[in-house]
């Protein structure tokens, strides 16, 4: 009985911290979504976050620096997508995946020029590691910090998509922009800092992957987790409450699977879960799931 | 009634405005004056939306002047004309579907303190304004609940709660039910009597000369002049719009006796779209026969002319053509046997905007035109130029896409592709609703040169001189059910009122 009850409680504490990255990414393609762009880049926004954040903490020794420079690389990537997909209108899904494949070599390859190693970096300074260093108590709390953040922007991103002047703007220039322009609002302006800003967000997933999980980067340490953060977003029908949940549901799996590593339960079935459970929502399984009407669309004025 | 001599409050003087090859507007001088209505009316492509553009700050003039209370003024967007007091309420809706009524009418504008929103003093603001109006409309229902009335209605409660002195209203009715459309006059004369000016672009004669105070006209972007309804008719206005006399509700009688029945219809039974359904229905129209589908918008009509076009399964009765049964045959076979169809929605359901002329010219008969697994390209450009001649196209050439016609053409193209072989059966659901005098005149010249080729046609119309002017007898119906049956001579607007409000003649 108390050893079930241990393993459930293990599961679920390891599914809230499988689930903070997607909750990450999964934010910043809400909010860029709902400003009407499509992010298909968050997976190397991911990337490139993880890698900038151990390549801060190397240099640095700094965790607040990390954390920084996961962001600012995040937001910078999508400053890239940004500037295609509002300004010269390009096709945004096109936009996204160059985006994904440029961040993910560009790590590979200073991964060799910096480091001299090809594959992984070196260990760093991350937020495990000082859990080691200081004492208990204070440290359990540095630990999860990111964790905690990321909980509270998600309630900051539903107040703000839902209750303030701001975010009834951002959702206008998605569902329908000219309509949003003609009554005084900058669309382009929301755009820029709806996608930077999703950039951003993705980027702090990425630090939390290599600096907040483990201490280091690796090829392939994001593994499909921008992809599964785009599902969640609309699994969650691209609000920040929903696409919570559906990270909260993902992670769960990830916990499982871990659980179960000794099991007969075959790994990438349960790894499949989330991108099935996708293609359950947009069936309209559980309930319609609908984008904003102007989601992808370039905006011409 | 007409007291029109308040201040010039918005003009604009001299203005050009070019694309490219194509002169939008040439030399135009146009004014309002507060407490006035001034219309503009023009054919399709004249130019109206381009002046009213530019008189909007949408866009800047090539030459000449815009001018607010006298004053030479640059707009640099429209943000600048609305704070001069000027509203536009655009042809095509401008609003943000998932959002409320309240949101729409107070986006950009949204009360509250320190950027947080006060949905509730926004939605009584929006109550108030709205009743004040006379507008039944629930501050927080979202728009995409609304009919078209009804979103017309907030777009005017956009204009107004910024209280505009000067409203641009852009083919307005276009979308409108002749119910709708007299509830918005009623409400185009209180802004007048509020002081305000108008400026309003129609298409139906009729109801520009029983609105307005002043009427302009405009052809190819050309000032061609301004009358005052008290001066003019119907007939001079067609003649200064398109150039040539048009006397678009005159009845051309039928060459020769209709036929034998074509169409039998026995207790029909449909299941509602998004109106009423249809119950009970029964109907026999001959070949070479217009029979009139008369009926408030979502009293059935759609439902019929889905049903007949095998868009719709019936849930009981049956369908007969020419003696076969087609109840429940598939559209494409039901085509073979010459079924052509002109749906209410001519951008949605009638063309693809996307493709080409030539591929929307071939739509519905694709399987039938093709060799093999291929379509000859000769083919379809035959057919496309075919029908660009014989309905004047205007732009045509075979690639254009079809969402670059206006509405004339678009509709010019769809009916030229329906009746290119020619018709044993033709379903039409307001054809000329929203065209120029110019584009519904060759339309209904169509219609009726289908008739004496021996086609049955069933026109389901809103506008009630359109089925007066083309069908040989008027079906009325309520609810889904039909509730009369007159010829065009007794059908004069009380008795078709009546019958339409399900009283009986
Ligand atoms: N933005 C634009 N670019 C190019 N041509 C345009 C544009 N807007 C309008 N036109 C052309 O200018 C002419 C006048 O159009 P418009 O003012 O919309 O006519 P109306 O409102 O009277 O139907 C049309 O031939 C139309 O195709
Ligand atoms: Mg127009």
């Amino acid at each position: 009985m108390n050893s079930a009850l241990a393993i459930a409680t293990t599961v679920a504490g390891i599914a809230i911290l499988k689930s903070t990255p997607l909750i990450y990414a999964a934010l910043g393609g809400v909010i860029s979504e709902n400003a009407g762009v499509v992010n298909i880049g968050l997976e190397g926004m991911m990337a490139g976050g993880a890698f900038a954040a151990v390549l801060a903490s190397y240099y640095t020794h700094s965790l607040p620096a990390a954390v920084i420079a996961g962001a600012f690389v995040g937001g910078a990537l999508a400053l890239v997508l940004a500037y295609f997909a509002i300004a010269l209108r390009a096709n945004q899904i096109i936009v996204g995946m160059a985006l994904n494949v440029f961040a993910v070599g560009a790590a590979a390859l200073l991964l060799t020029v910096l480091f001299g190693q090809p594959g992984t970096s070196p260990e760093v300074r991350s937020f495990s590691s000082i859990a080691s260093s200081s004492g208990p108590g204070i440290a359990a709390t540095l630990h999860y910090a990111l964790v905690w953040m990321a909980l509270g922007l998600v309630l900051c991103a539903h107040v703000i998509l839902y209750r303030t002047r701001v975010g009834l703007h951002l959702r206008a220039v998605g569902e329908q922009p000219r309509a949003a322009a003609v009554a005084g609002i900058d669309v382009m302006k929301i755009r820029y800092v709806a996608t930077v800003l999703g950039g951003v967000l993705a980027g702090l997933g990425g630090a939390y992957l290599s600096v907040g999980e483990v201490d280091l980067y690796s090829d392939g340490m994001v593994a499909g987790r921008g992809f599964i953060a785009l599902a969640a977003v609309i699994f969650g029908k691209w609000t920040p409450l929903g696409s919570f949940g559906a990270c909260l549901f993902f992670g769960l799996f990830s916990s499982l699977q871990i659980a179960l590593q000794r099991a007969t339960v075959p790994a990438q079935l349960l790894e499949m879960l989330p991108y099935a459970l996708t293609i359950v929502a947009l069936a309209g399984f559980i309930g319609r799931s609908r984008p904003p009407a102007s989601d992808g669309v370039p905006y011409e004025p | 009634m007409r007291a029109a001599d308040g201040p010039v409050v918005l003009a604009a003087c001299g203005v050009s405005k070019r694309f490219g090859a194509l002169v939008a507007n040439e030399a135009v001088d146009f004014d309002v004056r507060a407490g006035e209505v001034h219309a503009l009316i023009g054919e399709n492509g004249a130019g109206k939306s381009t002046l009213m553009s530019l008189l909007y700050g949408l866009m800047h003039p090539d030459s000449g002047t815009i001018a607010v209370d006298g004053r030479a003024v640059r707009f640099s967007s429209c943000v600048d004309a609305m704070k001069a007091g000027i509203g536009m309420v655009f042809q095509h809706f401008l609003l943000v579907e998932r959002f409320s009524v309240a949101q729409n009418v107070m986006l950009g504008r949204e009360p509250g303190r320190r950027g947080m929103l006060d949905r509730r003093s926004s939605e009584k603001e929006v109550a108030r304004l709205a009743t004040g109006y006379g507008f039944a409309l629930n501050p927080a229902t979202p728009v995409e609940d609304l009919g078209v009335g009804a979103r017309q209605q907030v777009e005017l409660l956009k204009v107004l709660e910024r209280n505009a002195r000067v409203l641009i209203l852009d083919e307005p009715t276009a979308a409108l039910s002749p119910q709708e459309a007299s509830a918005l006059f009623d409400i185009v004369h209180r802004l007048r009597s509020e002081g305000r000016a108008v400026i309003l672009i129609a298409h139906k004669l009729k109801e520009v000369l029983s609105v307005a105070d002043r009427i302009t006209v405009l052809r190819r972007g050309k000032v061609v002049g301004s009358v005052e309804p008290e001066q003019a008719d119907e007939a001079q206005l067609g003649l200064m719009m398109v150039g040539r006399s048009i006397d678009l509700d005159k009845r051309v009688p039928r060459i020769g006796a209709p036929a034998d029945v074509a169409l039998r219809i026995t207790s029909l039974d449909v299941p509602a779209s998004s109106g009423a359904g249809l119950h009970g229905f029964s109907l026999q129209a001959r070949a070479g026969e217009i029979v009139g589908i008369a009926g408030v918008e979502g009293n059935g009509q759609i439902e019929l002319a889905e049903a007949l076009y095998g868009l719709r399964e019936p849930t009981a009765g049956a369908i007969a053509l020419e003696g076969r049964d087609i109840t429940s045959m598939s559209c494409a076979n039901r085509r073979r046997l010459g079924v052509r169809y002109v749906p209410p929605d001519r951008q949605r359901e009638g063309l693809v905007l996307d493709f080409s002329t030539e591929e929307n010219a071939l739509l519905g008969d694709q399987r039938r035109l093709r060799r093999g697994s291929v379509i000859p390209a000769k083919t379809m450009r035959r057919r496309a130029d075919a029908i660009a001649r014989e309905y004047a196209l205007a732009g045509y050439s075979p690639s254009v896409k079809a969402r670059d016609y206006s509405g004339g053409n678009q509709q010019r193209l769809i009916v030229g592709r329906e009746l290119s072989e020619g018709a044993a059966l033709l379903l039409v659901c307001a054809p000329t609703r929203g065209l120029d005098v110019g584009a519904a005149a060759v339309i209904r010249e169509r219609l009726r040169a289908a008739r004496d080729a021996g086609a049955c046609i069933l026109l389901v119309s809103y506008d009630l001189d359109e089925l007066r002017a083309l069908a040989d007898r008027i079906i009325v119906l309520c609810g889904g059910v039909a509730t009369g049956e007159l010829t065009p001579e007794n059908a004069d607007d009380a008795t078709l009122g009546m019958l339409m409000g399900g009283i009986a003649a």
